[in-house]
């Protein structure tokens, strides 16, 4: 049982926690279900094919198994102006919009720089406020038109986790590592999963339980079900269950 | 029943991944698992286990941790005299804990200043769990089980796999 029990502890893949948040005491949204407004007014691509990148990038997210999240992409183009994101003055947020000054709203380098993020939380951490900046200056050499279309997914896939309130990594692999390099897809690593998981942790079965229509990803009470079925495993597993079956050894 | 044995997560992620990309989408660990089983009738009997996940994910420093374990209600039938087929319910549990740190890391052009939060959370999946025993005689066994995370949501749906050598105490 000794050589059993070390098998156990044995390193196989060594994955490690490198993700971080962008606050100290960072709650995420409010809501799970959120729905990113896209201004489309200054785009330098075509609408067709920015909401194409910007579906497959919320995806991504999406797809995180742990995670209480179901994000999507408003079916009309947001009125708000840059103008009044940069004011904080938007009412729908997030966002996700063309900015023909880049440089002079992000304060970054539009040569080099294809997109950015921005999100607020108010004093209890929760994000009330956000959204990303995509490089349309024209002239600039970051611009996105000139984008390979796979990396601007794995680029907005990146800021949407800004939004989200995700940090940078220090795992060059994981998506919110701040470089793009060598990446072909927009891969959520399992450290880009853990770091959201925190954020926004999946709580299945917790509304059917409580007749609750509405999610809020921080009601995370053990649904009754749950903790009966945990209880009556324990039991079990603990051989307590006698009083309550007769125990016969199996296989 | 105890067993020890390998644990593999997201399986079609990792067969699925960019060259390089598959530790990093999916693991492959030790678990340790206990299991109980009670007969009802002759062939058919209720076996609740519970597995975890070792050695647990963990940042660099140990500031932050995450323990995988899945929680199962089984039911099993003896299919023959030295190979019985479970199958029911169970549910993946995520545990994560960090403690406050701030953690400098480059923004492309300079560093910026990141946070750890200093809180612990809980998620749990309802995954179904199917698997077989091998009696390999004097109480050994040998259990091949496939946990299927968030079946109705493709986007969602995870495979996990484990292989465990098991020992009747």
């Amino acid at each position: 049982m000794k050589l059993l029990s070390l098998i156990g502890f044995v390193t196989l893949s060594p994955l490690a926690i490198a993700w971080t948040h962008t606050g100290s005491n960072l709650r995420g949204w409010a809501t799970s279900q959120l729905v990113f407004s896209v201004n489309t007014a200054n785009c330098t691509i075509a609408n067709a094919e920015l909401f194409s990148i910007i579906d497959e990038a919320i995806n991504a997210w999406n797809g995180v198994p742990t995670a209480n999240l179901s994000l999507s992409r408003s079916q009309v183009a947001s009125t708000t102006t840059v103008a009044e994101f940069v004011a904080l003055t938007a009412t729908d947020s997030p966002l996700i919009f063309c900015d023909p000054s880049f440089a002079t709203s992000t304060g970054a380098d539009s040569d080099y720089v294809p997109a950015a993020a921005q999100a607020f939380s108010d004093s209890s951490g929760e994000l009330v406020y956000g959204g990303v900046y995509l490089n349309a200056q024209l002239g600039s050499g970051a611009e996105i038109s000139g984008i390979q279309r796979s990396q601007m997914v794995i680029i907005l896939a990146h800021e949407i986790g800004h939004v989200l309130g995700l940090g940078h990594s220090s795992n060059l692999k994981a998506l919110m590592y701040y470089s793009v390099a060598g990446k072909t897809t927009p891969v959520i690593a399992q450290d880009d999963m853990d770091g959201i998981t925190h954020l926004y942790p999946r709580s299945e079965g917790a509304s059917q339980a409580f007749g609750c229509a509405a999610v809020h990803r921080q009601n995370d009470s053990v649904p009754m079900v749950w903790l009966v079925m945990a209880m009556a495993s324990l039991l079990g597993t603990l051989g307590l269950g006698r009083f309550v079956f007769k125990p016969e050894r199996l296989l | 029943m105890a067993e020890g044995g390998v644990w593999a997560s997201n399986l079609k992620e990792r067969f699925s991944a960019p060259d390089g990309f598959a530790n990093e989408v999916s693991e492959i660990k030790g678990v340790l698992r206990i299991r109980r089983g009670w007969h009802l009738g002759k062939r058919f009997y209720f076996e609740p286990n519970f597995s975890l996940v070792l050695p647990w994910r963990s940042g660099a420093d140990g500031s932050s941790r995450a323990f995988t374990s899945v929680l199962g209600l089984e039911m099993g039938v003896s299919l023959v005299s030295f190979l019985s087929w479970r199958v029911g319910p169970g549910v993946q549990s995520l545990f994560m804990t960090s403690s406050a740190e701030t953690v400098l890391l480059n923004n492309g052009t300079a560093t910026s200043t990141f946070f750890l939060p200093n809180r612990m959370t809980l998620s749990w999946l309802l995954t179904v769990d199917t698997g077989f025993t091998v009696s390999l005689g004097r109480g050994w066994s040998l259990n091949a089980d496939l946990f299927v995370a968030n079946l109705a949501n493709h986007l969602r749906r995870r495979y996990h796999a484990t292989m465990t050598l098991g020992y009747q105490l």
